[in-house]
């Protein structure tokens, strides 16, 4: 088997599991206890935000305020902060990003 | 043949998965495009889409593979990637869901509470931190875990304050003069 196919094939045995680990457990996460819980709980935001800062603050791999991705980002989450509403939020980050970007 | 329940729940989350697809479908239109366009073929793309089936993994295995890299190689790359997912799975497993999309616009509606809060700033932070000092693929990772202790313990913070504040102030010693 080529080396292209047993990367994908090992790769997606990998991150099956990753993703299986925790549901395979989750019909005893009844009486979890509750710090157990409370680490769960960051999880969402601790994550994302993870994700998200970096790509906001340093698209191009070094820090940087002054480009489209970082004033987008500040609108767009003013705009789901104030409304809520997921696809405004979408229409308006994307929208800041192609205007500055054709400026 | 569903029950009216599980209707009314699958419509509600197709609703609310809907305005993601604005950001699915480029992203998936990328990773899939991308073995393609390095010379790796489109049977990679296909392999890729459906066996590993997580966008910026897949791109991280392909350009490993594109720049010759051995099947190890690329193989590190996506997993150190997907380590994420077991926190997905983490957080998930309490509601046996399956495993969400994350984009920037989850983030906010994520931040319903002040350790909320303090996890999504922490967990950015260190994400920035763990990225300038070149911590490649595991900044993430890094970050997340720095915004769960974070959150965690100011989550703990304010219970303690709370059951304090609530605690039964000593009996007053009388009418005040």
């Amino acid at each position: 088997m080529s080396r292209i196919w047993v990367a994908i094939i090992l790769s997606g045995i990998g991150t099956y599991a990753m993703r299986a680990s925790f549901l395979v457990f989750a019909h005893r996460l009844a009486d979890v206890p509750l710090g157990v819980q409370r680490l769960l709980r960051q999880i969402p935001p601790a994550a994302l935000a993870a994700i998200v800062v970096p790509a906001l603050f340093r698209p191009e791999g070094s820090l940087d305020l002054w480009q489209p991705r970082f004033l987008a980002g500040v609108v767009a989450a003013l705009v789901a902060w104030k409304t809520r509403n997921i696809a405004l939020t979408l229409a308006v980050g994307i929208g800041i990003v192609m205007l500055l970007d054709a400026l | 043949m569903l029950t009216s329940t599980a209707r009314a729940e699958l419509t509600a989350g197709a609703r609310a998965v809907a305005p993601m697809l604005v950001g699915v479908i480029p992203f998936g239109l990328v990773a899939g495009a991308t073995p393609a366009t390095t010379g790796l073929g489109g049977g990679t793309s296909i392999g890729l889409s459906t066996i590993v089936f997580a966008g910026a993994s897949q791109l991280a295995a392909a350009d490993a593979l594109a720049d010759g890299g051995s099947a190890l190689v690329a193989v590190i790359a996506a997993c150190t990637i997907n380590l994420r997912l077991l926190l997905y799975s983490a957080s998930l497993a309490p509601h046996l869901a399956a495993v969400p999309l994350v984009f920037l616009v989850l983030l906010v509606p994520a931040i319903s509470s002040r350790p909320a809060a303090v996890a999504a700033i922490v967990g950015g932070l260190v994400a920035l931190f763990a990225d300038e000092a070149g911590a490649g693929h595991l900044g993430v990772l890094f970050g997340a875990l720095g915004g769960i202790a974070a959150g965690a313990f100011a989550e703990a913070a304010l219970e303690r304050r709370a059951a304090r504040d609530d605690t039964p102030l000593p009996p007053h010693p009388g009418p005040a003069p």
